[in-house]
């Protein structure tokens, strides 16, 4: 399951659009994986990494 | 004894005649001694006076006659009638731009390659100046991606371009763009996908988000290509593309996606 797929797991409500302008999830290509760069929802709290692991 | 006025000048001239055999063809002759006008020699051609203003001119240690001596066996005589017969040359360093008169030095007395920009005033060197085939000299790069790389749906996605195209200054390393000269940059990216899904493609400078360049859903195998102009400080600042897509699966970027860039203006 990808960050995004378990993001959405964990907030039903979010949609494709979310990704792109209000929740970041960036991948730098350099291995390491996919994280959180940017959170920007109005009301859905930031997820921690508890949550998501 | 003392003397009354100028104490006079006390110098040694030891007479000499210079020889030469014409033969009809010769023109110029070599003197044994350096002389600096005409008035210092009197010329005899077959026991005939030349005419210093027209027949012959002087050069150091050259005699040219400006017509064709005769034949003849020792036909051609010089008597030097002056004991200045030494070119005086100014000491070195001593020469001051008093010295010279205004637009006296030509172009073939600065010898080639020795005029430093330190002698052009700033901003004194204007288009007209330029050659037509003059271009700036700063970093340029272009590369491409192989199409193999994985983007995740919903995530951005560093895009790798392995196959570098050229890099003029090697500034780019790692899909990444760190020009060392500062300055106006035009950056350009051709994002080339096969997904009927919204994307996105923006310029990340130093990690950030710069600039978003499009926002499209595409149909099937799209092909969109944007530029911008940005600052890039010559040091620390880089640059890099992301890209986003929303299929719901992994995508890969084709080879006909590209990644470039230019200096176009200094800081």
């Amino acid at each position: 399951m990808t960050l995004v797929e378990k993001i959405k797991a964990l907030y039903p409500v979010l949609q494709d659009s979310d990704f792109k302008y209000t929740i970041i999830v960036q991948n730098d290509s350099d291995g390491n994986g996919d994280y959180i760069a940017a959170w920007n929802h109005p009301t859905l709290p930031r997820l921690t990494d508890e949550e998501l692991a | 004894m003392a003397y009354l006025g100028n104490t006079p000048t006390t110098q040694a001239f030891t007479p000499a005649i210079d020889y030469f055999s014409g033969n009809g063809s010769t023109t110029s002759f070599t003197l044994s001694r350096p002389v600096a006008s005409v008035a210092q020699v009197k010329v005899t051609v077959n026991n005939v006076p030349q005419n210093p203003s027209t027949a012959f001119t002087v050069s150091g240690n050259t005699l040219t006659f400006t017509g064709t001596p005769s034949s003849g066996t020792n036909n051609i005589y010089v008597q030097y009638t002056s004991p200045i017969t030494q070119v005086i040359a100014p000491s070195q360093g001593t020469v001051g731009t008093i010295q010279l008169a205004d637009n006296a030095i030509t172009t073939a007395k600065i010898a080639d390659n020795s005029v430093t920009t330190v002698k052009i005033a700033a901003g004194a060197v204007i288009q007209a100046d330029l050659a037509t085939n003059v271009g700036a000299t700063g970093p340029a790069f272009d590369a491409t991606a192989d199409g193999t790389q994985v983007v995740g749906s919903g995530t951005y996605t560093k895009i790798l371009f392995p196959s570098e195209t050229f890099d003029t200054n090697n500034n780019f390393a790692s899909s990444r763009f760190t020009p060392t000269v500062a300055g106006y940059y035009q950056i350009n990216t051709c994002w080339s996908i096969s997904t009927t899904s919204e994307t996105v493609v923006a310029i990340y400078k130093n990690g950030a988000i710069f600039r978003y360049l499009f926002d499209l859903t595409m149909t099937t195998l799209y092909t969109q290509s944007s530029s911008l102009l940005m600052y890039l400080n010559g040091s620390t600042d880089y640059i890099e593309v992301y890209a986003y897509q929303s299929s719901g699966s992994n995508k890969s970027p084709t080879s006909g996606s590209y990644f470039s860039g230019s200096f176009v203006r200094a800081a």
